[in-house]
């Protein structure tokens, strides 16, 4: 049995993080908090969802609980309340989730989590750089390279970060100094990945927001957004497009 | 590339004076034929269509006619062979299959049938056009019929029962069938003709989209299955040649990619100018716009992922296809899919590194490898599962 009250935001932030890659997940009522993840059909990237119980206003859990849930449709609902309003999300049985708020109660019948594809374990990555930076700006390099290319490049140097895309006929280099970003270690990394995916990823996050970049050579990179005013934390692990020799 | 819309500048279309001949097919006005089964829908002028059997006028191993693996021989051959299948139809609306009439009821039960089936129908108007193009297969006159009937009891799979009564979503449907052992030709006809979806949303499918639809969903699926296998470990290279279209494939390690290059000799029918190269490629995400090279390209794919799927292998894959003059008309896209099946059924050959395979199947390929090996492209897509 689980019974919890959230904010129309969190909500909202959980199930847009999820859609960006899957339409069916499992969610994991624990004892610290709400935790999912899942893997795109592609095997391409992975995202990880993160809600401690002081995030939620009323969190009531029995015992570990994990439902089988249809995003998509969840996200479609959340669209519908308020930032601030409050959602109470109850689990009686295991037959469905009941989603109350205002004077709406939305019953949605949830799916044998056995029927959902296996999650995947979360890889420790070795990832030389670390970058933090205002996921803003991160949205705007993303979407200006989503105009002439479908893939971009990551690259850090001693003095910074850039984001860089080639088009056919013209390029974008997006370029933080040391001083503009909020963290930087100085190492070097560089990677190439899908404006596909990543244009997808940052929907999640708001101008705002923080995200914490951890990049290598060639290597998968993982964006950690802390998005809803930091009450849910998303990661999304995102392998890399190589050029091959 | 012209495909048939007499940019040439030509009047006339070379392939209709080629085959004036069928100018002597007789169709009496009545039909008492059978269909191997196979069906058709029609495009033009869409939602309102022409569907029905095809029946074939010279009753000698029908299904022969509707079998394009076991087609050998010339373009000729195969234009005769087919263009004696006369086209039955009636105009239907295309969401005729959410309620469907007596016609289309007896079309689908011969469709579906295993077996060829006599059809029986009274001729109302005969338009003698030949129908075909570079997707589907070439097809005789179009006879508009009515009092269509089915003469036999039609012998019909119980796996397409279950499809078609328990409303298996499309999709679903073609991949439930195609697991149980059916052939892409048979699964493409079902879903031509509406048997497959929710009743109330069943449409009938242009024949062509519907070829394509069927490689694309099974192609997608067997995508995703392949990338937990294993990367293929050498540089295997098969090819084969029929029907003036050459290919070759090439199975290099890595991650799963696909590409196709399409090279239209100088004189082949779509490139009577000049020597014309088309490249297009995917890697694992799922490939979203239609293929530049068309129908041709899901129809490469295809047969290539079933072989990796059934050795249990993901693989980095190359297809070249080179068509040459004596290609002088559009047969569809089964050309691609059989002749990459059967070149995957030789004996392969293995080597050490990409340029060796490459240099290798660039013997056989006539036009100069310099001119194609610029399309070639060396990004791709990972997976995670390949870094832990």
């Amino acid at each position: 049995m689980i019974d919890a009250i959230v904010t129309g935001e969190v909500l909202k932030a959980i199930t847009k993080a999820m859609v960006a890659l899957v339409s069916e997940a499992r969610f994991h009522f624990l004892e610290n908090g709400l935790h999912s993840r899942a893997v795109d059909p592609a095997n391409v990237a992975m995202v990880i969802v993160d809600v401690p119980t002081d995030s939620f206003e009323v969190y009531k859990v029995d015992e570990d609980t994990t439902i089988g849930v249809d995003v998509n449709r969840i996200y479609d609902i959340s669209k519908s309340i308020k930032s601030g309003e409050l959602v109470e999300l109850k689990v009686e049985d295991e037959s469905d989730l009941k989603i109350k708020f205002g004077s709406v109660e939305y019953s949605v019948a949830l799916i044998d989590p056995s029927a959902i594809r296996k999650e995947p374990k979360v890889p420790q990555l070795e990832l030389p750089a670390k970058i933090v930076l205002n996921a803003g700006e991160f949205k705007k390099a993303i979407s200006a390279a989503d105009k002439i290319s479908d893939h971009v490049v990551f690259r850090t140097t001693e003095d910074g970060f850039y984001i860089e895309a080639e088009g056919d006929v013209d390029k974008i280099t997006f370029f933080m100094s040391d001083a503009e970003l909020i963290e930087f270690n100085k190492q070097e990394a560089r990677s190439m990945f899908s404006v596909e995916y990543l244009k997808e990823f940052i929907k999640v996050a708001g101008s705002g927001d923080l995200l914490t970049i951890y990049l290598g050579i060639n290597y998968p990179v993982r964006l950690q957004f802390d998005v809803a005013n930091g009450k849910v934390k998303v990661e999304y692990i995102l392998a890399p497009r190589i050029e091959a020799e | 590339m012209c495909k048939g819309k007499l940019l040439c500048g030509r009047v006339k279309c070379p392939l209709l004076q080629k085959f004036e001949f069928l100018e002597s097919i007789k169709i009496d006005n009545r039909i008492d034929d059978p269909t191997p089964p196979s069906a058709f829908v029609g495009r033009i002028g869409y939602p309102k269509v022409y569907a029905g059997s095809l029946v074939a006028l010279n009753e000698e191993n029908a299904s022969y006619l509707d079998s394009p693996w076991m087609w050998e021989g010339s373009v000729d051959d195969i234009m005769r062979l087919r263009t004696s299948l006369v086209r039955t139809t009636k105009r239907l609306d295309v969401n005729t299959p959410s309620n469907p009439d007596y016609f289309l009821l007896k079309v689908q039960e011969a469709t579906a049938s295993i077996k060829p089936i006599e059809i029986d129908a009274k001729v109302v108007k005969v338009n003698k056009k030949l129908l075909f193009n570079d997707t589907l297969q070439p097809m005789g006159f179009n006879a508009i019929v009515e009092n269509f009937n089915v003469v036999d009891n039609p012998k019909i799979p119980k796996e397409v029962e279950k499809v078609y009564y328990d409303d298996l979503k499309a999709s679903k449907a073609v991949l439930y069938l195609r697991n149980r052992g059916f052939s892409t030709y048979y699964i493409q006809k079902l879903f031509s003709i509406g048997m497959f979806g929710e009743r109330r949303s069943r449409k009938l499918v242009p024949t062509r989209w519907s070829i394509t639809a069927v490689h694309d969903i099974i192609g997608e699926w067997l995508k995703r299955q392949i990338t937990h296998f294993k990367a293929s470990e050498k540089y295997v290279l098969f090819n084969f040649e029929h029907f003036g279209n050459h290919f070759e494939v090439l199975l290099s390690p890595g991650e799963y990619s696909f590409q196709l290059i399409e090279i239209w000799i100088k004189k082949s029918f779509w490139s009577p100018e000049k020597t014309w190269i088309g490249v297009d490629k995917e890697d694992l995400t799922k490939k979203k716009e239609y293929s530049a090279l068309g129908g041709g390209y899901y129809a490469a794919r295809l047969p290539v992922l079933e072989y990796l799927y059934k050795i249990k292998r993901k693989a980095s894959i190359l297809v070249i296809r080179e068509i040459k003059p004596e290609y002088y008309a559009p047969l569809g896209v089964w050309v691609v899919e059989e002749g990459i099946r059967k070149a995957l059924r030789r004996e392969p050959q293995i080597f050490e590194n990409y340029d060796l395979a490459l240099t290798n199947a660039s013997s056989r390929i006539l036009t100069d490898l310099n001119a194609w090996k610029r399309c070639l492209t060396k990004v791709k897509q990972h997976s995670l599962s390949s870094f832990f």
